[in-house]
Order: structure tokens, then C-alpha cells, then sequence
């Protein structure tokens, strides 16, 4: 993420945020150093008793041997040192005064060992070594802490026992200088690391803090945006809706008075004015279909969806039930896997098949009885249902058209109907997340899938008190001509 | 950007910290000073005071090359703190450029075995060169010296007065820089004055307070 | 069938109804029957009630007889079926008056609340024209050749005790 983007969000927010960020990790940082230290503090507190049993294990007088002071002190008061750090790192960890108690036990730690082994040279390394420990704590005050305690122990040793620090009795003053030298010089370097960590620890957390909000604002951005589809979605539908709902009665009352027109006038009308009058009545009645497979589209996607689990045989049965008179018709035969039962709207499924039923014994292949196979397959996904016929079938590059509303491929006098059917299938379907396809080829049949979402998709918001005739597994009746 | 300084004053969460936190605290570094002052103590206290041989005891039968400065350390073989003095003879002896013939003695109490004194310290003893390292049974030598602690050591003049006594070493059982070793080079090196020097020795007792055979080693010096 | 009192009488039935269009339906549908019934017709509520109220535009004498079956749109402008229903049900000097909703509307609300207000009962407006005129002429067959209808309040007032109507 670019600066200049991250510097075109809201300055204050961004920065309180990446404070929060920035102090979190730091307290981490903090908290994971403490209980490290805790278990170097029993590390040291062995190696004393160790160290103190290796070199200095018994004094003597003489022939007579006692416990040496050391292994007491390195068991007694390494304990004590190591006491209160430890405790502070289990009970308050991150906390400042935790972190600065392990600097003076650690410096303290430092100085019984470098007494219990002697003064050895190599033992003042621990010194320079627990320094750089303790910048893993990024707080240049912990590592002012422990230089204090090692100056403050020069200090004390120099007035209580003077020729401990130096051993000479005239200490050179420019030898206290170049122990303060090295020391500074860690020291000073140990901060500055310190320093760098702790800016790219907050630049990380301004990054972090920018993508968050970059994150909500894609989020905001994106829910608005679906919201205001769903809006739209749902007007489009209302329009439709009214639409249709306001232009039927226009449209019965051109049949109507059509209809009169014509017993008013008798037999006394020329055949040229009947005919007329015929094509009249003819595209009124074809409005009102069109009206009337609107209103059915319109009424698929307002309408409540009363989830229920449903079995899909049951929505089967009476879309057959519906379609009844077309079967023997057709002599149709009909074969079906065993249908599963989903979470969905028992109405609209019935509706669902009722149109791919009604299509596949419309688009029958001539000289050929329909035979008509209803298909269920589980995928990883959920169920793929279909219905699958031996009709014309449809050219390949048809099969997406077909499922747009008013859509035909042939004309009136060949097939009737108004091309909605399909778009009623799809809006079904997607009203249950799934999706709906056809597999076919000319002369060959069709087979319709579709596929239901297992898990539905969030409370359905397109609900209409006045839309409340859709009682469960009603055939619905008046859409069978929709097709 | 919002300050580090800011940041590592955290912001914490807003709990006072207790007064018995504060407490305990306190009372941990007091006790762990104490401790510490303590174990100072312990090893800066310095071994008996005594009253050395000015002149060179003849009748303690260790030999005195005349011409060279004679050194005698006396040592408990067991005391943790000789190596220290060991250490600290062994850097002596390698700035002395010859001019030293030391002795190192290593005091074996009446009533142990004859092996007790032969410890990796005195081993290491008897590879210092320039120097050569004996048993002291039943503390005769120490007596004669009137040598008390381990460490004690004797400088003595090509001429046979004794210019220097104490120890090697600044603390007990510590390594270092330290007055002994800084006076007896000066004095090697010509600067030396007419008084005796001395430096208190940190070191284990070489013998028990009473035991007969010190009493019986005193002499008059 | 039993002749209904007045026989020979014309019959008179109001219709409230807005559209046009169905206003010319109906009374195509109701001519040509042997029975002479005449038809008078309000557009809205609020004419339907001046109408039997005799006020407004109907104030003069003579220029609103009472009717003997009211056909019923409920989806008139202003004061819609109804209300127009529960004002006419409660009023005790016209609750007599049998009430036939005839509407377009099949919902199952309006059904199951136009019974509850009192009206006599409920019919569909059929969407095709011929079967529209056979409802019709049954509807005039049924009222005035079946049906015996009642005597006019002012003739015959209302009963008390446990009417439905509210008695006077």
C-alpha cells in the first residue's frame, strides 16, 4: 500500500488507530521478553549454585572443612534475586515496573557471578551479554535501569571497599572513564537498534492500521452497494408489478368492448371490418397474456419466500397434476430418480417444474411420444436436479437467450406461448441461490438443470402483505399457461 | 507520525500500581543488597594480623639464594581462594624477568593424610617456573614465618630483610589487580623505600586457632 | 319460483361503481330481461351516501328513490366500498337494503371482511364478457324472482331485540 494512498484516509483515525496497533505489539514484545527472562533467571540461578560448587564448594580451617559462603549465597541469595523478577513476569508481565526489576536482577545476577567464579575476566562478559539481552525489550529507560545498577555498584564498592573495583589503592581516574566508555558505547548502540525497531514496529502498525480501514471502507463500499442493488432489484419488481397489475384492466375492458362490438354490429359487419375487428381482439388477448406472464414474473420475485424443507417429489406430483390433461394428450411417459427433499419455497418449486414439465411436453418431437426423465445427482456442492426430455432440443448458442424474459426461438404459429416460462425458472431458482442451465442439441432433447443452494441465502426482505395467497404447495393454478 | 517517546510510555492499562508492589520491591533490594553487602564483606575480610620475620629465618630450612629476591607464598592446598594467589604469583612471576626465586608451601595440618595436600591447585603449583613447591607438615614453616592464611606471602631483599607481607590477591578468592602484586614489582624494579609493606591477605586459615604445633613453631623473631 | 310482491313494479338497483367502462358492461348486462329493472349509478362513496341520505346533488324530492339491491364496487376514489358497507350496515335506516359487492378483487381479505361487515354476499367480477353477463342476469334472477326482498324501514320499522340490524 502507497503512502500517498495511505495518506489520503483520515489522518487522526489512522494514527489513534496504529497507536493502538503499535502499543498491543509492543506490550507483546514486552510480555514475551518478561517470561524469557524469567526462565534465563533460573537458568543463572543454577549455573550460580553450579559455579559455586565447582570452584568454591567448602571453606576450611585448617584440617576442617565447613560449606563454603558462596554455595549459601548463590543458593540463598541467587534465590532472592531471582525471586521477585521471576514472580513479576508471571504475574504482571508487560508491565514497566516488571521490566525494570528484571534489569537490576539481571545486572545483580551479573555481579554474584562474577563474584562466585573470582573476578575471572571472562565472567564480566555476562555484563555486556545481559545488556544486549535486555534491549530485546526495546525500552532504552530498562537498559538506563541496569547501567545505573553496575554504576551504582562501582559507587558502593568504591567507598565501602575501594580497592574492589580497582584493587589499586590510587585508581587512576581515566580507568573509571574507559569502563564507562565501553559500557556508553553498548549501551548507546543497543538504544539505537532499539530505536530503528521501534519505528519499523510503528510503520508496520500504520500499515496495518491503513489496511483495516481500507478493509471497513471495501466493506462499507461493498454492503452499500448490495443494498442499494437489492433496492433496485426489489423496485424493479414492484414496477413491474403495478405495472401489469394497472394495465389489465385497460386491456379486459379492450376485449370486452371488442367482444360487444361485434354482437352490436351482428351480421351486418363487412368481412373485410370483421376480420379487423378480429386481429383487434386477437392482439388485445395476446396483451393480456403478456400482461398476465409480466405479472407472473413479477409476482416470482416479490413474492415471500416461506422456507420449509420440502420434498421436491411431493412439488413433482402436482406439477404433473397440473399438467394432467397435456400428458395423456401426448400419451407422455415419465420416469424420475429419487427426488431429495431441500429447504426452499414449496410454491415456487412446484411453479419451477411445472414450466420445464410444461415445456418438455410442448416442444415434443413429432412421431415421437415424449418420454420425460426427472433427474437428481449430488455434487460437492449440494444437488443438481433436472428434467430432461427427448423434444426438439435447442441449438447451443440459444441456451443462454432462452432464459431471458420474452425470449423465443420460434415463431407464434409454431409454438405458442410468451417466452416467460424460462425467466420464471431462473428467478426461482436464484431466489434459492442456485443456478439453472440447459444441455442440449438439435433433435436430440434437452435436459434443464438446476441447483439449489443447500444453505439459504440471508431473510428474504421481498415481503408484500398484500402478496399472501401463496399458501404452502398451492398449485398455482393461473400460471399454468405462463410458458 | 505519533512520537516513540510517546509510545514507549505505553499507553497502560489504567491500574495504579499497588502500594505492596511497591513494597516488595523495596524490601527485595534491600535484602538483595544486604546479600550482596554481605558476601563482600565475607571476602574482604582479611586473614590474622601477624607479626613477620623481618630477617630471613634461617632455622626454617628453606634455602635463600642470595643476590635474588626471594619470594615465599603459603598456601592451603584445599582453600578455593589459593588459586586466586596462585594466579596472581604466576602474572608476578612472568613480568619479574628471573629476578625471583619463590617458594611455595603447602601447609598440611597434623592430622591428615599424607595425600590431602597433593589438590590440582598445588599441582598447578609445582608447575609455576621460577618456583619451587613443598609440604609444610604440621605447619612448622608457617610457624616460622608466623604465616596464618592462605595467600600469605613473604618478600625478602637479595639482602635478606623482609620488604614485604600480605596478600596476593584484592579480595578472597578473587583475581585482579591488587596492592601486593603492584608494590612487589615496584620493588623489583628498584623503587622501593626503607619500610615494610604489607597488604592484608583474604584467604582460608591455614591451621586450626590452637593447635599445638603452631604454638610450639612460635618463635621469637 | 314464487312472484315477488312487486311484481309487475319496476325494480330499481343503484350501482356504485367508478369505471366507465364497467358502468356501460353492466348495463348492457342488464338489458334485454323481462323484468324492467331500472338503473341508477353513483361514482364513489360519498355520492352513494348523498344518494341515500337524499342530500348534496340528490336533495330535491323524487330525485333519489330508494333502490332494492346495491351493487357494490370496493375500489372507488375517496370513500372506498368499504367503508361506504360499514356505514350503511350500521345505519338502521338503510341496513335493510340487501348489499351485493361486486368486485374484481379475489383476496381472500376482502372476501372474509365484506361478510363481516354485513354485506349479503360477494361476487367476482368475471374477466370474460360473456360469462360477465351471465353473472349479471343471474344476479337480477336471483334478487328479484327468487328472493323475496323486505318492506322499506319507514313501511315496517325494525324489530328490537336481537336484531343484527340496529333497531331504531
Amino acid at each position: 500500500m502507497s503512502d500517498s494512498y495511505i495518506a489520503s484516509f483520515s489522518p487522526e483515525i489512522l494514527h489513534a488507530r496504529a497507536e493502538q496497533i503499535f502499543a498491543e505489539r509492543l506490550r507483546q514484545v514486552h510480555v514475551r521478553t518478561d517470561r524469557w527472562f524469567a526462565g534465563l533467571m533460573v537458568v543463572q540461578y543454577v549455573a550460580g549454585i553450579a559455579v559455586a560448587l565447582t570452584i568454591s564448594p567448602r571453606t576450611w580451617i585448617g584440617p576442617t572443612s565447613a560449606l563454603h559462603v558462596h554455595v549459601l549465597a548463590a543458593t540463598l541469595l541467587g534465590a532472592l534475586i531471582a525471586s521477585l523478577p521471576v514472580a513479576l513476569a508471571l504475574l504482571e508481565p508487560g508491565r514497566a515496573i516488571t521490566r525494570h526489576v528484571v534489569a537490576v536482577a539481571q545486572m545483580l545476577f551479573s555481579a554474584l557471578l562474577i563474584h562466585l567464579t573470582g573476578g575471572r575476566i571472562e565472567t564480566h562478559f555476562h555484563v555486556f551479554g545481559s545488556l544486549a539481552f535486555l534491549a530485546f525489550y526495546r525500552d532504552y529507560s530498562v537498559l538506563l535501569t541496569a547501567t545505573a545498577v553496575v554504576a551504582l555498584d562501582h559507587w558502593l564498592r568504591g567507598i565501602y571497599w575501594p580497592q574492589s573495583v580497582y584493587g589499586v589503592l590510587t585508581p587512576s581516574p581515566y580507568r573509571w572513564l574507559e569502563h564507562a566508555g565501553w559500557v556508553l558505547l553498548e549501551v548507546g548502540g543497543l538504544w539505537l537498534a532499539s530505536l530503528e525497531n521501534l519505528k519499523e514496529m510503528q510503520r508496520d502498525a500504520l500499515q496495518k492500521a491503513a489496511l483495516e480501514h481500507a478493509h471497513e471502507v471495501t466493506e462499507q463500499e461493498v454492503a452499500q452497494r448490495t443494498a442499494e442493488l437489492a433496492r433496485k432489484n426489489q423496485e424493479l419488481d414492484e414496477f413491474t408489478y403495478v405495472a401489469s397489475h394497472d394495465l389489465q384492466e385497460p386491456v379486459r375492458k379492450l376485449i370486452s368492448f371488442s367482444k360487444l362490438l361485434e354482437q352490436d354490429l351482428g351480421g351486418q359487419l363487412p368481412p373485410q371490418a370483421a376480420k379487423d375487428l378480429q386481429f383487434i381482439v386477437d392482439a388485445a388477448t395476446r396483451m393480456r397474456d403478456l400482461i398476465q406472464a409480466l405479472l407472473a414474473l413479477s409476482r416470482t420475485g416479490r413474492s415471500a419466500m416461506q422456507l420449509a424443507p420440502v420434498d421436491l417429489n411431493t412439488c413433482a406430483d402436482r406439477a404433473l397434476q397440473a399438467l394432467e390433461l397435456r400428458l395423456q394428450e401426448t400419451g407422455a411417459e415419465v420416469v424420475r430418480d429419487p427426488l431429495p427433499t431441500v429447504v426452499g419455497d414449496a410454491t415456487l418449486l412446484t411453479q419451477l417444474y411445472q414450466n420445464l414439465l410444461g415445456n418438455a411436453l410442448k416442444f415434443i418431437a413429432p412421431g415421437q411420444p415424449p418420454r420425460i426423465h426427472l433427474t437428481a445427482r449430488q455434487n460437492e456442492n449440494g444437488w443438481v436436479l433436472g428434467v430432461q426430455d427427448n423434444g426438439i432440443g435447442i441449438q447451443p448458442e440459444h441456451a443462454e437467450r432462452i432464459f431471458r424474459p420474452f425470449q423465443r426461438l420460434h415463431s407464434r404459429s409454431q409454438y405458442e406461448g410468451t417466452g416467460i416460462g424460462l425467466a420464471i425458472c431462473k428467478k426461482a431458482v436464484e431466489r434459492h441461490g442456485g443456478q439453472i442451465w440447459v444441455q442440449s442439441q438439435p433433435g436430440a432433447g434437452s435436459h434443464f438443470q438446476f441447483t439449489l443452494a443447500t444453505a439459504m441465502p440471508g431473510p428474504d426482505k421481498n415481503f408484500d402483505k398484500n402478496l399472501a395467497e401463496s399458501a404452502p404447495c398451492k398449485p398455482p393454478l393461473e400460471l399454468a399457461s405462463a410458458c | 507520525m505519533f512520537s516513540i517517546a510517546s509510545a514507549t510510555n505505553l499507553p497502560r492499562p489504567a491500574r495504579r500500581p499497588s502500594v505492596w508492589l511497591g513494597v516488595a520491591v523495596g524490601l527485595w533490594a534491600i535484602g538483595v543488597l544486604a546479600g550482596l553487602g554481605s558476601l563482600w564483606s565475607y571476602a574482604l575480610r582479611p586473614g590474622a594480623e601477624t607479626a613477620a620475620p623481618k630477617a630471613w629465618p634461617q632455622a626454617s630450612g628453606l634455602a635463600r639464594v642470595p643476590g635474588r629476591w626471594t619470594l615465599v607464598m603459603f598456601l592451603h592446598p584445599r582453600c578455593p581462594c589459593s588459586r586466586a594467589s596462585l594466579a596472581e604469583l604466576d602474572k608476578l612471576l612472568a613480568r619479574s624477568s628471573g629476578v625471583l626465586q619463590g617458594w611455595i608451601v603447602a601447609v598440611r595440618p597434623s592430622g591428615t593424610h599424607p595425600d590431602w595436600p597433593h589438590t590440582a591447585a598445588m599441582r598447578r603449583a609445582s608447575a609455576l617456573t621460577g618456583t619451587q613447591t613443598i609440604v609444610d607438615d604440621g605447619g612448622r614453616l608457617a610457624g616460622q614465618f608466623q604465616a596464618r592464611t592462605s595467600g600469605e606471602t613473604f618478600l625478602y631483599h637479595p639482602a635478606g630483610q623482609l620488604v614485604f607481607h600480605g596478600g596476593l590477591t584484592p579480595a578472597r578468592g578473587h583475581e585482579g589487580d591488587n596492592p601486593g602484586s603492584e608494590a612487589i614489582l615496584a620493588y623489583l624494579r628498584g623503587r622501593w623505600g626503607s619500610s615494610i609493606t604489607t597488604t592484608p591477605v583474604f584467604g582460608c586459615p591455614l591451621l586450626e586457632s590452637h593447635t599445638p604445633s603452631l604454638a610450639a613453631a612460635r618463635k621469637p623473631p | 319460483m314464487q312472484a315477488s310482491p312487486r311484481a309487475g313494479k319496476r325494480v330499481l338497483i343503484l350501482l356504485a361503481e367508478d369505471d366507465p367502462g364497467d358502468q356501460e358492461l353492466t348495463r348492457r348486462a342488464l338489458q334485454g330481461k323481462v323484468l324492467r329493472t331500472d338503473l341508477r349509478i353513483v361514482e364513489n362513496g360519498e355520492e352513494l351516501l348523498d344518494y341515500l341520505y337524499r342530500r348534496g346533488a340528490y336533495a330535491a324530492p323524487d330525485a333519489a328513490p330508494r333502490p332494492d339491491l346495491i351493487l357494490l364496487d370496493l375500489n372507488m376514489p375517496r370513500m372506498g366500498g368499504r367503508e361506504v358497507l360499514a356505514r350503511l350496515k350500521h345505519d338502521p335506516a338503510l341496513c335493510r337494503i340487501p348489499i351485493v359487492v361486486l368486485t374484481t378483487s379475489s383476496q381472500e381479505t376482502d372476501i372474509v371482511r365484506s361478510y363481516d361487515l354485513g354485506c349479503n354476499s360477494y361476487i367476482q367480477k368475471p374477466v370474460d364478457i360473456e360469462q360477465f353477463i351471465q353473472v349479471v342476469q343471474q344476479l337480477e334472477n336471483y334478487w328479484f324472482e327468487v328472493v323475496t326482498l323486505p318492506p322499506a324501514v319507514e313501511e315496517e320499522p325494525a324489530t328490537s331485540a336481537g336484531a343484527i340490524c340496529p333497531g331504531l
